[in-house]
This record gives structure tokens, sequence and C-alpha cells, in this order.
């Protein structure tokens, strides 16, 4: 199947996690919902439809880290909005605005790898990103964390089952898809494990997490899994 | 009371444009971070100062607020006796959500992520900006000080003060108006609406008079509106630099540095013909670089359409 990858970046980026509420930490990089959201933004589909347009179902996704994942904190000014409303004055029970201390990542770079289904959206997508079009602004995670994008180029790739063999992969690597005692430790190399959502459906509910395993310096890991996707460039890809 | 305008200039937005703001900011605080003593904010690894784009935000709905006399959604009221008004004071000055969207400038422009009770809404602003920064690294200052009254009635004395403040910063702001945001929102964005807030982020910039604003000038606005559907540049603040002989935090003034638009001005003759107009605005004093030669921004950008911004 054919694979188009492009490269996306900015300044800042902050894909929160789901378990910190008040102190906003952020993942190392977009879980897919998020880059549902980021190919709908290209592609046109509103807040209602990406999650369906680039569910799993019919879109592949993958992601490879670029820039070495940095993390820094900066105070934001919230409003009160308790009660999906705007409270502009403090009373005993609240004040007027909060500051909350954000995590982000700091100037984030990925490689994006997507495979639909339906050929008039994979098209459309490749020649958005070709062209530099994009129907809605995008940014990573916030509205104001504004991305750019380039368009890196559209690859055949063959899937491959495992065949016991340790695998030189560039992209993070789902649990569930590791044999046991499937990942190759290297030295000089970190391995971090963060759990996100996976599957979320137009609703927002979350269909399934699950940990997932990367390399934060942007280096391959060697892992054996259950399939993975072999690019005609030679880089070997994991879908989400 | 909100100005009249001609009907004819009630034109919806309907081109992808990109926003490029430069101003300076000398002995003051241009953002102060609430978490960290409110501190400007700098980027520790590179000595970078930032700007979050709420500030701006504010910045405009302020000037559209108080001098241009529109109605701003989110903006403190206060009644007559000086206290802030409650919510259902608030709530009363608009009767339906559309009512709310054809009075509030800003939410044409910036969204609303939430609203007022019963009138809940999630709208993402057409415009977005990302933070500013300086385009050179920046010194900051503690500067102590002490207040001549006291705090309380039997105290004999005043107190000490203390702020941070940056000797110079000069900051670059990079912005994407979004069509497709507005009409797929159906918020009705005018054209007229982004010249109110062009005019914001220039006149609003040097029209803030305050004790830790005090000392802003914009040097640069520059919209580049396209043509061709869905196409931008993109990233345009980062196709310029900074060209001094002195250290980045030693810079004082304007007139010490150049810019160096070799980059921007080739990226926007490459893409000419995807390009409609070029709004412009320039400060006297603010000096530009090309192919390491002094020019002048409009002559470098000879060829393409360029149209005066008045504000």
């Amino acid at each position: 199947m054919k694979v188009l990858a492009f490269n996306i970046w900015g300044d800042y980026a902050h894909f929160r996690k789901f378990y910190t509420t008040s102190s906003p930490l952020t993942f190392s990089f977009p879980p897919p919902s998020t880059i549902a959201g980021i190919l709908g933004a290209i592609y046109g589909a509103g807040k209602e439809e990406y999650l369906d347009i680039f569910s799993s179902q019919r879109c592949h996704i993958a992601i490879k880290i670029i820039n070495p994942v940095k993390k820094i904190r900066m105070g934001i000014n919230l409003i009160n909005t308790k009660g999906n409303f705007w409270i502009p004055y403090g009373n005993q029970y609240h004040e007027p605005r909060t500051q909350i201390r954000t995590e982000f990542v700091k100037e984030p770079s990925y490689m994006v790898y997507v495979n639909h289904q339906d050929p008039k959206i994979f098209d459309t997508l490749c020649k958005n990103i070709k062209e530099h079009k994009s129907f809605y602004t995008v940014s990573l995670g916030l509205s104001e964390l504004l991305a750019d994008f380039e368009y890196a180029g559209i690859y055949n790739s063959e899937e491959t089952l495992s065949n016991d063999e340790l695998t030189e992969l560039c992209t993070p690597v789902i649990i569930t898809n590791l044999i046991s005692d499937g990942l190759g430790i290297e030295e000089g190399k970190k391995y971090f494990k963060e759990k996100m959502p996976i599957i979320m459906n137009q609703k927002r509910i979350v269909g399934k997490y699950d940990d997932v395993i990367f390399e934060p310096e942007g280096n391959t890991i060697k892992a054996r899994v259950k399939t993975y996707h072999k690019l005609e460039n030679g880089e070997n890809i994991v879908f989400f | 009371m909100a100005q009249e305008t001609p009907t004819a200039e009630k034109k919806l937005v309907k081109n992808r444009s990109e926003i490029l703001f430069l101003y300076d900011i000398t002995d003051a605080n241009p953002n102060g971070d609430p978490l960290d003593e409110n501190k400007p904010r700098i980027d520790e690894e590179t000595g970078i100062n930032i700007v979050t784009d709420v500030r701006l935000k504010r910045t405009i709905r302020d000037y559209l607020h108080d001098y241009k006399k529109l109605d701003i959604f989110i903006i403190e009221t206060k009644d007559d006796k000086g206290d802030l008004r409650t919510k259902e004071d608030r709530l009363g000055d608009f009767k339906t959500s559309e009512d709310l969207l054809n009075k509030c400038i800003d939410i044409r422009l910036f969204g609303a992520t939430t609203a007022v009770e019963k009138k809940t809404m999630a709208l993402t602003g057409p415009v977005q900006f990302k933070y500013g920064r300086s385009l050179h690294k920046v010194d900051s200052i503690y500067i102590k000080g002490t207040t001549v009254m006291p705090s309380k009635a039997d105290k004999k004395q005043g107190t000490f003060t203390e702020k941070y403040m940056l000797p110079y910063s000069l900051i670059a702001f990079y912005g994407i108006v979004n069509e497709n945001a507005a009409l797929t929102q159906a918020l009705k964005l005018t054209e007229e609406d982004i010249i109110l807030m062009l005019e914001g982020i220039w006149n609003g910039t040097k029209n803030l008079i305050s004790g830790s604003k005090f000392g802003q000038m914009p040097r640069l606005l520059m919209q580049v509106i396209y043509k061709n559907e869905n196409f931008y540049i993109g990233e345009l603040e980062k196709r310029m630099t900074l060209v001094s002989d002195i250290n980045g935090e030693r810079i004082r003034n304007i007139s010490e540095v150049k810019i160096d638009i070799t980059n921007l001005v080739k990226s926007l003759n490459d893409y000419k013909g995807k390009i409609e107009k070029i709004k412009l605005k320039v400060d006297e004093r603010i000096s530009f670089i090309k192919d390491n030669k002094d020019c002048s921004i409009k002559d470098a950008l000879n060829g393409l359409s360029i149209e005066d911004l008045i504000l």
C-alpha cells in the first residue's frame, strides 16, 4: 500500500496527558487521535467528523520523532469557566483567574506516515501537503501552537509479518504489538513508555489505551513485533 | 458605541492571509509570567524572550474596546460604582448567541472556547497567533523601588517594591487568518474586522501606557493575502534574522539593529503568483538589509502588489 510521509514541526507543542488536569503534562509526541485532527485540518474535516474520517479502521497512522524530545514548563493565566461560562469576577469560592504551570514540548519535529483506504481522501491529503495547502490552520495540540509542514514522499510499503528477528523500527511501538521479550535493548539509547489513547471515537470516547515504547532522542528501536511495514526508502514503521 | 461604516465594506473574509508583526519594548516587561514573580518570559536555553498569544490578543481587545468603543466579549466590565459587573448583568447585554457573535468582534476574530450560561459555544478562532519571540537574546534586570504611601493606616513608612524588566526586546509575532474556520462556523468575519484588528495590533501596542508596557513601539506590520485556495507560505517570522554588531543582550535601541529580509523576500517572490497583495506598514526607524545591502522593505518587495496600511 502507499504511505504518505510528511514532516511537521513548530516552536512548541502540548498534547495533554489525559490523567493530568490542573497541572497539565504533555505526551512526547501526538497520539493517533491528535494526528487525526491534524490530518483533518489539512484535508478539511471539521471537529465533528475528523475522528470518523481518520479512524483506525480507515486510516493507518505512524509517527517518527525527529527532534529529541525536550520538555519545558510555562505559566499560563487561565480564566474561570466553571459551569461552561466565563465568570470575570471573584467570589468567596474562586478567583476570576488562575495560573497554571503547563508543560510543553520544545522545538517539536515529527515525521507523520499515513495511509487512507479511500483513494479520494488519500489523494486530496497528498495534494494539499505537496502544495502546502491546508483547509484549517494546523497546530500542535493547542490552537496557538501553530505548526508548519512539508511533504517528504509517497512510498510503497509492504506489510511484513514477524519472523522472530529483531527489526530496526523508526517509530514508537505499541506494547501489544510486541512479541513477549521482544525489545532488543541497545547501549546508548533511552527507552521511554507512555500510556496514551490509541482508539477514540467521534464522541471523544476512548476505545483503547495502550503503552507505547519510544526512543526520545529520535533513534531507532530494535524489536520483535507482530507486524510492521517496510517502506521502499528502507525505513521500517509500525502503525498505531 | 460602534462606529458607522459604509455597508460596502462589510465583505466577508474569503482569502487566507498571514500576519507578521514586529515591535520592540524598552525598559519594560512585555509579558510577565504570573507563576514566576511576574518576570518576563525567557527561554532559559536560548535567552529568547517569549510573549504569549493572549497578551497580543488582550492588546487588540483593549484597544478596540477603549478607543474604538466596540463590543468585546472577553473584557471586565464595571458598573457605575466601579465594581466588576456580574455574569447576569453581562448576560443581559446580549440576547442570543447570534447577538453575541454579531456584536462582539473578538469572538469573530479569536473564537470562544466557552461562553455564557445557556449560550454555550465552542468556536475556534479564524485568527490564530503563535507566541511572539524576540529576534535576539535578551537581558533581564531587577529593579528595587520604594512606595511613598504606607499600605496600612498605622504604618509609618511605605514599603519596598520590586520588578523585573527587559532593557530591550525586539519581538516578532506571526499569525494566520483562516477563512474556512470563519465560513464553516458561520462566524461573519469581515474584511473590516481584520483591518480593525490590524489597527489594534499597531495602535494598541503603542497606546499601552501602563507601568509595565510603556515603551512599546510597533515597527513592522505585514499582511500577506493569498489568492489560491488554502495555500499559504508558512512561518514568515522564521524568514527574518536580526543583524547587529552588538551582542544580543546588549542591544538597547532599534537603531543598533538591522533586519535581514533576504529569505522573506525570496519566499514572497517564489510564490508571487499565489499572492494577491501585501498590506504593509513600516515605522521609519527600522532598517532592513537584503543580500548584505541596506534596503527599504518597499523597494525590496518591488514587483509584488503592495498596499499601504493606513491605520
